[in-house]
C-alpha cells in the first residue's frame, strides 16, 4: 500500500492508545509523516473502555474522541488498524519496518458505518472488547462508537474462513457494496527514521490468581469488566448487574490483586478503585461498598481530594492477606486486617483491581526492535530519560514503559516526540 | 449582494433516509428566503458527493451552503474544504446534524421529520447571517526562554536548542543543577544525582545555541505565542531584553516549612528536614549536632499532609533513600520509617523498598507522630490505627515534609496573568490531554512547578514541553490564527474590562491610550466568554453573533 | 466615636456649606469643587474653580437633576486630574465607587464630601413648585428616598468612600458638624486648621432612629410591591406602558455602556421585523421588547444598583421602575453579600470567580 521511498520525515508509532495518539498528532504538527500501527480493529487503547476517568470523573470517550477525530482527519497520519509490526531492520534515521496488515474485508471508503451487516451474520461469540460480558458477530464493531467506524471480519470465526462456506449474508445486507471478500492480508515495508513504542499494557490474568476466586463466570469481576458494565455504550448500557441478573446490594473492591506475583505497585488502581465507588454509588445508591486496600497510593496534587470525597461513601478496610471463595450465591471474603485480626465478609459482587502487566507480545516486539525489557517486562532503559529505549531512534511512551496514569502517559509521549525531533534535527548523531 | 443558499440533505444510507421523510425536509426549506436550491443526495461525504456539491455551487452560483447530515465533528471540515474548492469562503457554511441529534435519537419517524425540519431551517436562518472570515498569518520567533536550571530546565534546553533556535536558560542561583545536584543518589536505582545533572549540564554547556544566565531572574514577560518580550536582571542590577516564541517554566519545588514546627523542628536539637540530611550526606557529615554518629534515627513521613491535603509523591522513597544513606555510611544504626501509607508506584519502586528493608531499615505504620524532647534524647510518640500509642527513643529525627512549588511561582504566575491552583502549583491546561501546556499558548510547565513528582516524571514533562515547541514553533513557519475568534468594536467599548476579567486565555488586552479593550487573535480560542459578559454587545464572537443565534433559535422555536 | 467640627451656620446650613467649600478653594485644599447649584428653575452639577462663584451660588437644592456619580464620571473618565472636592449625597458617592470598578471613574484625586440626606424632591414636583424645600419630616421626597437607610455615614457599617461627612440630623439648627471619615478627611480639616471637638452622639442616635424607621418602611413597601409585580403577567402589566424612551437608562449612573445592548447592532436585531414576528407568534405588539429591555438592564446593573431612584424620577409614564430595581437589587446583592459602593476594594461579583458560591441557589 504505502512504501515510502525514503525514511526522512517518516515516523512509526506502534500502538494507537492515548500515548500513540498524542505522539502522532505532535509529530504530524512538526511536519512528519506518521504511520500509526494498531493491532486492534479500533483505536483508543484502554482509555476508550472507561466511562469516566479520575479524578474529575470526566467522560472518557468524550475526552478521547476529539483527539481520535484529529488523528482520522489529519492527512499526515496514516492509521493502520489490524496491523502488527513483524520485522525491524536498520538504525536511527533509517529503519525498514515490515508491517503485516490483516484484511478487514470491508471497504473503508464505501462503508458508512450503518451496522446493517451485523444482524444477518450467523456466527455469535463473546465480545472480547466487552470483556466477554456481551456478544458480537463474526463481522463486527467492537463497541458502539468504535473508531474507525468500519466493521471487520474475524477470520477465526467467519464460516467463510473456518468452514469454507459460501456465506454472503453480510454482503447482501450492505447497501453500499462495501463488503469485499477479495481483500487480502498484506505485508508492507515502511521506511522510517524513528520509532515510538506506545503499546500500552494489559491486566494480569486474574484466573491465575487462585486465591481470589475469579473464573470469568461467577460474581467476581475484574476492573475492566466493571468498566464495561458501567459504560453507557457497554453490553448492559450502563446497568450494573450480576451475571445471574441480580442487582448487587453489596460490593467489595480488592486492591493489589496479583501484586505479590508481579512484585510492583501498578500505580493507578487505588485511584480507579475509588472511582469505582463513585460508579457503584451512582447506579446503586443503596449498595454498601467495601474497599480492601494495603496502602492508599494517591500521589499528586489532585488525587487526595478525590479520595477525601469518596471515603465517606465506602467502608475502607486495610488488609494484609485476603482470599475469596464462593459462599452460596454470595462471594465470601476471608482476610487478615491491618490490625492483625482475622475477619470474614460476604458480598454480592467482588471487583478485583488486577496488576498491570506489559502488553501481550511485548517480548517479541522487544526482540524485533532490539530494545531492553526491564526486569518486569516493560520497555525502556533506566539510564536517563524515561522515553529512552536504550537504542538510538527508538523511544518509549506510556504504559509500555511502566504503570502510570493517562496524564503521565501523554506527557511521556510528548517526551518521546521531543527526543525524536531533537535527535532528527541533529541527524541522529550521538544516538 | 444577493444571497443564494443551497441546502443539501444527505441520506447517509439508511441512517437518515429510513429514519425520517427527507422529501418533506427538503420541501420545508425550499420556500425559505434566500434558498435557491434544496435537494437530497445519497452520500455527501464520499468523493462523488463532495464533487456534486462543488458542481452545484458553481451551477447555481451559490453564496452560502447548508448540509444536513451527520455531526459537524465528522464532516464540518470536509464540507468547508468543498466550499473552498468551489470558490466560496468556507465560513459561509452551516451544518445541521440530523443524524446523531435526530435520526439516532428517536425511532418515531414523524417526530424525527418534524425535528429535522427545525434543525435544517435553523441552519438556513443562521447561515444567512454568516460573514466571510479569514485566518491570518503571523511571524513567530522560534527561540525559547527556559526558566530554571535544574534537570527540567537543562533537559528541555538540551533538546530544544539548535542552529535555528536559540535557548535562553535563566537560573536564579549562581550554579545550575537545581534540587537534584543536592542529592548524592536518586531513587529507585540509587544512581548518582550529580551524574544525572552533569549529563544534561554538559549537553547544555557544549551547545553554543544556549545562553546560560545564572544568578539571573525574569523581570517581565509580555506578549504572546511566537512574540514574547522578555526582560531579565542579574544580581548586579544589569538587565537584558530579548524576544522568544515560547516559555518553559521549570522553577522546581521546595519543602513546605509551615508544619515543621509541630514536629519540634527548630526547637529540639537533631530534628532535620530531608533536604538538610541530603546536604549533610553530601558533605560527609551524617552526624548529630554534637558530632557523634546517631545510633537510632526516626524518619517521619507525611509531615504537613493535613495542611497541604495532597500526597507529595516522592517522600516515601526519599525517606527510604535517606535510610539507605544512613545504613550505608553508618552501618550500625537503627533506622525506622514511620509512615501512614507506603507510596511506591511503578515497576521499580517496590523493589527499591524491598532492597531498603533488606539493607536493614525498618518500617512502622502509624497515625500521628509527636516528637518530644525527653531531656535525655528524643522520644517519638506514635498513634497506631488501632488507637494504641507506641513510644520510640531516637537520637535523630528526619522529617519528610510536603513538597510545594518553588518560591517564585507566585511572581511568575502574576507576570503571565495565569492563576495558581488551590495548592499553589501552576495549572496545566488539561490533566490528561495537555499535562505540560498552560491555558496561555506558548507557555509550558515542567517539574515541581506544576506538581510534586519524581525525577522521571519531571523529565517526561520537560522533554514533552520541548517536543511541543519543536513541533509547533518551527523556524520559518508562520503561525496561522483561528478565524472563529471574538472581536471588540472599538466604537462600542466602554473600557470596563469585564471581558478581560472573564477571559481564561489572556487573550484580551486593555489599551490605556484609547481606553478600550482589544482581542488578541493569536491567543483567542473563540470560547465566547467575553461576548456573553459584555453588557453592551461591544464584544462579540465573529461566528456566533447574537443575530446568528437569534435567527437559529427563532427557526427552532417556530 | 468620631468627633466633628462645628461649622457655624447663622444663615442656614446650605450657605455655610457653600462657604466652607469656598474656603477650601481659597486655601488650596482643592483645585475645584463639584457641587449641585440651582439657577432659576434649573439646577446642575458645576465644577467650580473660581471661589467667588460660591458667594452667590445657591448650592444644595433639594433635588437631584443628575446622579452625582454620573457627574464624577464626566469629569474623571479620562484619568485622574485635578484635586476635586465633590459634595455628593451618599448614593451618588456609592455610584461613583461602583463606576470605578468598571473603569468609568478614576476617584484617585477626588475627596468625597457626603452629607445627611433627607431625600430629594421628585423633579416633576419641584418643577411645579421650585420653592419647595421638602417637608422637615422628610415627606414629599422620592419614593426610594423615603425608604432609604444609607442616607448618612455610620461608623459601624461604613458604606461609601466618603472622606468628610456633613452631619445635620440631631444637630442644632445653627450649625453643621464636619465629621472626618477617612485619613484624607483628617488632612483636609488639618489643612484648614479646624479641630474636630464636638461630640457626635446626638447625631449618631438620630441617624439610628431614622434608619430603623426607614428599614421598616422599606420592608413594608417591598412587601406591597412584591404582590404587585410577581409573575410574568404582572410584570408585563406594570411595564406595559413603557415607551422605551430609555430615560431610565440615561439617568441611571450605573448604565455606562456607550451603546446599550438594546439598540446595539452586534447585540441583536436592530430593526424588528414585526410582520415576521406576527407570523411566527400569531401576533406582535408594536414595541415588543419592553420587558426584555428592563429585564436585560436589570441583569446587567442589579448588583450595582444604589437605589438612588433617578430612573423612577425621570420615567414619563410613572412606572415604579426604581422601586422594582431596588427590590431586585436588594435580593441579588444579598446572594453575594455585596453592598454596592461599600468598598472600592470589593470586587464586583460578576467579575470575580469564587468556587463555592451560590450553593443554596444551585439546589
Amino acid at each position: 500500500m504505502t512504501a515510502a521511498s525514503s525514511a526522512e520525515d517518516n515516523v512509526l508509532v506502534i500502538g494507537a492508545g492515548m500515548a500513540g495518539i498524542e505522539a502522532s498528532l505532535t509529530l504530524a504538527e512538526a511536519g512528519a509523516k506518521v504511520y500509526l500501527v494498531e493491532r486492534e480493529p479500533l483505536f483508543g487503547g484502554k482509555t476508550i473502555k472507561y466511562e469516566e476517568v479520575f479524578a474529575n470523573m470526566e467522560c472518557s470517550t468524550c475526552m478521547a474522541a476529539p483527539k481520535q477525530q484529529e488523528v482520522l482527519q489529519n492527512d499526515r497520519i496514516e492509521l493502520m488498524t489490524l496491523s502488527e509490526v513483524r520485522e525491524v531492520k536498520g538504525e536511527a534515521g533509517d529503519f525498514t519496518v515490515g508491517v503485516h496488515r490483516k484484511a478487514r474485508y470491508v471497504d473503508a471508503e464505501a462503508c458508512i458505518g450503518c451496522n446493517a451487516c451485523f444482524d444477518p451474520c450467523p456466527v455469535s461469540l463473546p465480545n472480547e472488547f466487552e470483556e466477554n460480558l456481551g456478544e458480537r458477530k463474526a463481522i463486527y464493531l467492537p463497541c458502539p462508537g468504535a473508531l474507525p467506524n468500519v466493521p471487520s471480519i474475524d477470520t477465526e470465526r467467519c464460516v467463510r474462513f473456518t468452514e469454507n462456506k459460501e456465506c454472503t449474508l453480510c454482503q447482501e445486507a450492505c447497501m453500499f457494496e462495501a463488503i469485499d471478500f477479495n481483500q487480502k492480508d498484506e505485508d508492507v515495508e515502511l521506511k522510517v527514521s524513528g520509532i515510538i513504542v506506545a503499546t500500552g499494557s494489559d491486566l494480569i490474568d486474574s484466573s491465575q490468581l487462585k486465591e481470589l476466586g475469579y473464573s470469568g463466570e461467577g460474581n467476581v469481576y475484574t476492573a475492566l469488566e466493571l468498566e464495561r458494565l458501567y459504560a453507557s455504550n457497554g453490553p448492559t448500557e450502563g446497568t450494573i448487574q450480576l451475571r445471574d441478573g441480580r442487582t448487587p446490594s453489596s460490593a467489595a473492591i480488592v486492591h493489589c490483586a496479583g501484586r505479590k506475583d508481579t512484585g510492583y505497585c501498578s500505580a493507578v488502581c487505588c485511584m480507579y478503585s475509588l472511582k469505582f465507588v463513585h460508579y457503584l454509588k451512582d447506579k446503586l445508591p443503596d449498595t454498601t461498598v467495601h474497599e480492601f486496600y494495603t496502602d492508599m497510593c494517591i500521589p499528586g496534587k489532585k488525587y487526595q481530594e478525590f479520595h477525601d470525597r469518596m471515603k465517606d461513601k465506602v467502608n475502607l478496610v486495610r488488609y494484609d492477606e485476603l482470599s475469596v471463595s464462593p459462599n452460596g450465591g454470595s462471594v465470601g471474603i476471608s482476610y487478615k486486617s491491618g490490625a492483625g485480626t482475622n475477619e470474614k465478609l460476604d458480598v454480592d459482587m467482588l471487583i478485583l483491581a488486577p496488576a498491570m502487566v506489559p502488553s501481550r507480545g511485548a517480548e517479541e516486539l522487544a526482540g524485533m526492535l532490539g530494545i531492553e525489557q526491564g526486569g518486569r517486562g516493560f520497555f525502556g532503559s533506566s539510564t536517563g530519560s524515561p522515553a529512552e529505549s536504550g537504542k538510538g531512534g527508538i523511544y518509549v511512551a506510556g504504559c509500555a514503559q511502566g504503570p502510570k496514569d493517562i496524564g503521565q502517559s501523554v506527557a511521556q509521549a510528548g517526551a518521546a516526540v521531543g527526543r525524536f525531533l531533537s535527535a532528527a534535527s541533529r541527524g541522529f548523531s550521538g544516538e | 449582494m444577493e444571497k443564494r443558499i443551497g441546502v443539501y440533505v444527505c441520506e447517509c444510507g439508511p441512517n437518515i433516509s429510513e429514519a425520517l421523510d427527507i422529501d418533506r425536509v427538503v420541501e420545508a426549506v425550499s420556500g425559505m428566503d434566500g434558498v435557491v436550491v434544496a435537494d437530497r443526495y445519497k452520500l455527501l461525504c464520499a468523493g462523488a458527493g463532495q464533487q456534486h456539491l462543488v458542481d452545484q455551487i458553481k451551477e447555481h452560483d451559490l453564496t452560502h451552503l447548508v448540509v444536513a447530515a451527520c455531526s459537524p465533528k465528522e464532516h464540518e471540515s470536509t464540507f468547508m474544504s468543498v466550499c473552498e474548492k468551489a470558490g466560496i469562503n468556507p465560513y459561509m457554511f452551516q451544518m445541521a446534524n440530523i443524524r446523531e441529534q435526530v435520526a439516532w435519537v428517536t425511532p418515531d419517524k414523524e417526530q424525527a421529520t418534524e425535528r429535522a425540519i427545525r434543525h435544517v431551517r435553523a441552519a438556513v436562518g443562521r447561515v444567512i447571517r454568516h460573514t466571510p472570515l479569514a485566518t491570518r498569518e503571523i511571524e513567530c520567533n522560534p527561540d525559547v526562554l527556559v526558566i530554571g536550571g535544574g534537570i527540567a530546565g537543562l533537559s528541555s534546553a538540551a533538546l530544544l536548542a539548535g542552529p535555528e533556535r536559540k535557548v535562553y536558560l535563566v537560573e536564579k542561583e549562581p550554579a545550575l543543577g537545581g534540587a537534584v545536584k543536592g542529592y548524592e543518589k536518586l531513587f529507585p536505582g540509587m544512581r548518582s544525582g550529580s551524574e544525572l545533572v552533569q549529563r544534561y549540564q554538559a549537553q547544555v554547556e557544549a551547545n553554543d545555541n544556549i545562553t546560560v544566565l545564572t544568578g539571573t531572574t525574569v523581570k517581565s514577560i509580555l506578549g504572546f505565542l511566537g512574540n514574547f518580550e522578555i526582560a531579565v536582571e542579574n544580581g548586579q542590577g544589569e538587565g537584558q531584553e530579548f524576544m522568544v516564541g515560547a516559555v518553559v517554566a521549570a522553577l522546581g519545588m521546595k519543602e513546605d516549612t509551615e508544619s515543621l514546627g509541630e514536629y519540634g523542628y527548630g526547637e529540639i536539637d537533631d530534628v532535620y528536614t530531608a533536604l538538610e540530611v541530603e546536604a549533610m550526606n553530601l558533605e560527609g557529615r551524617l552526624a548529630l549536632k554534637n558530632g557523634d554518629a546517631p545510633k537510632s534515627v526516626g524518619i517521619i513521613h507525611c509531615v504537613g499532609r493535613e495542611h497541604s491535603e495532597y500526597c507529595s509523591s516522592v517522600c516515601c522513597m526519599a525517606g527510604m533513600k535517606i535510610g539507605r544513606y544512613l545504613k550505608d555510611k553508618l552501618g550500625d544504626v537503627k533506622v525506622t520509617g514511620f509512615y501512614r501509607d507506603l507510596c511506591v508506584p511503578g515497576c521499580d519502586a517496590e523493589q527499591f523498598y524491598r532492597e531498603t528493608r533488606d539493607a536493614g531499615m525498618e518500617f512502622v505504620r502509624v497515625g500521628r507522630v509527636e516528637v518530644h524532647d525527653s531531656g535525655n534524647g528524643i522520644v517519638l510518640k506514635c498513634g497506631t490505627a488501632e488507637g494504641a500509642v507506641k513510644e520510640e527513643k531516637v537520637d535523630m529525627v528526619v522529617l519528610l515534609p510536603s513538597v510545594q512549588a518553588a518560591e517564585d511561582v507566585g511572581a511568575l504566575a502574576e507576570m503571565l496573568s495565569l492563576p495558581l491552583g488551590p495548592h499553589g502549583f501552576m495549572i496545566e491546561e488539561h490533566e490528561k490531554l495537555a499535562p505540560v501546556n498552560t491555558s496561555m499558548e506558548g507557555v509550558y510547565l515542567a517539574g515541581g512547578v506544576t506538581g510534586p513528582g519524581t525525577a522521571e516524571q519531571t523529565l517526561s514533562q520537560s522533554e514533552a514541553a520541548a517536543g511541543r515547541i519543536l513541533a509547533g514553533l518551527v523556524p520559518g513557519r508562520k503561525l496561522e490564527t483561528e478565524a472563529r475568534v471574538s472581536e471588540i468594536r472599538a466604537d462600542l467599548c466602554a473600557g470596563c474590562r469585564t471581558c478581560l476579567t472573564v477571559c481564561c486565555y489572556g487573550a484580551i488586552d486593555y489599551d490605556p491610550m484609547k481606553g478600550i479593550c482589544v482581542v488578541n487573535e493569536v491567543l483567542c480560542r473563540g470560547c465566547g466568554n467575553c461576548a456573553s459578559a459584555c453588557p453592551s454587545g461591544a464584544a462579540s464572537h465573529r461566528h456566533f453573533t447574537s443575530n446568528q443565534i437569534y435567527r437559529e433559535m427563532a427557526e427552532i422555536l417556530k | 466615636m468620631k468627633k466633628g467640627y462645628a461649622l457655624q451656620a447663622p444663615d442656614g446650613v446650605r450657605k455655610a456649606v457653600a462657604g466652607f467649600l469656598k474656603t477650601c478653594l481659597d486655601k488650596d485644599v482643592f483645585d475645584a469643587v463639584l457641587v449641585c447649584v440651582r439657577s432659576g428653575s434649573a439646577c446642575s452639577y458645576v465644577l467650580v474653580q473660581e471661589p467667588s462663584f460660591l458667594d452667590t451660588a445657591d448650592c444644595l437644592p433639594p433635588v437631584m437633576p443628575v446622579q452625582g456619580g454620573k457627574a464624577v464620571m464626566s469629569f474623571t473618565r479620562h484619568g485622574k486630574g485635578m484635586r476635586i472636592g465633590a459634595l455628593l449625597r451618599p448614593c451618588e458617592i456609592r455610584a461613583a465607587v461602583e463606576l470605578s470598578k468598571l473603569q468609568q471613574t478614576v476617584p484617585e484625586n477626588i475627596s468625597f464630601i457626603s452629607m445627611d440626606c433627607e431625600g430629594v424632591i421628585p423633579l416633576s414636583d419641584w418643577l411645579s413648585d421650585p420653592e419647595a424645600a421638602g417637608a422637615a419630616d422628610g415627606s414629599g421626597v422620592r419614593e426610594l428616598c423615603s425608604i432609604c437607610e444609607q442616607f448618612s455615614f455610620c461608623e459601624d457599617d461604613p458604606v461609601g468612600k466618603a472622606d468628610l461627612h456633613i452631619a445635620t440630623m440631631g444637630v442644632a439648627k445653627d450649625r453643621a458638624l464636619l465629621v472626618p471619615v477617612s485619613a484624607r478627611g483628617d488632612e483636609i480639616l488639618q489643612k484648614l486648621d479646624l479641630t474636630p471637638g464636638e461630640e457626635t452622639t446626638g447625631w449618631v442616635e438620630e441617624v439610628e432612629k431614622l434608619r430603623k424607621k426607614r428599614r421598616e418602611a422599606r420592608e413594608e413597601s417591598f412587601a406591597e410591591l412584591r404582590k404587585r409585580v410577581c409573575g410574568l403577567d404582572a410584570l408585563s402589566e406594570v411595564f406595559g406602558r413603557c415607551l422605551e424612551c430609555h430615560a431610565c437608562r440615561t439617568a441611571c449612573p450605573i448604565c455606562y455602556c456607550r451603546v446599550c445592548f438594546a439598540g446595539s447592532e452586534p447585540a441583536g436585531d436592530a430593526a424588528v421585523d414585526y410582520v415576521r414576528r406576527a407570523e411566527r407568534l400569531g401576533g406582535s405588539c408594536c414595541l415588543p421588547e419592553q420587558l426584555l429591555f428592563h429585564l436585560g438592564r436589570m441583569s446587567h446593573m442589579s448588583l450595582s444598583c444604589v437605589s438612588c431612584g433617578m430612573c423612577e424620577d425621570v420615567c414619563p409614564v410613572d412606572i415604579p421602575v426604581g422601586s422594582i430595581f431596588s427590590m431586585v437589587g436588594q435580593a441579588t446583592q444579598g446572594l453575594f453579600d455585596y453592598v454596592p459602593g461599600r468598598s472600592a476594594e470589593a470586587d464586583l461579583p460578576l467579575k470575580k470567580f469564587v468556587l463555592d458560591e451560590l450553593e443554596d441557589v444551585e439546589d
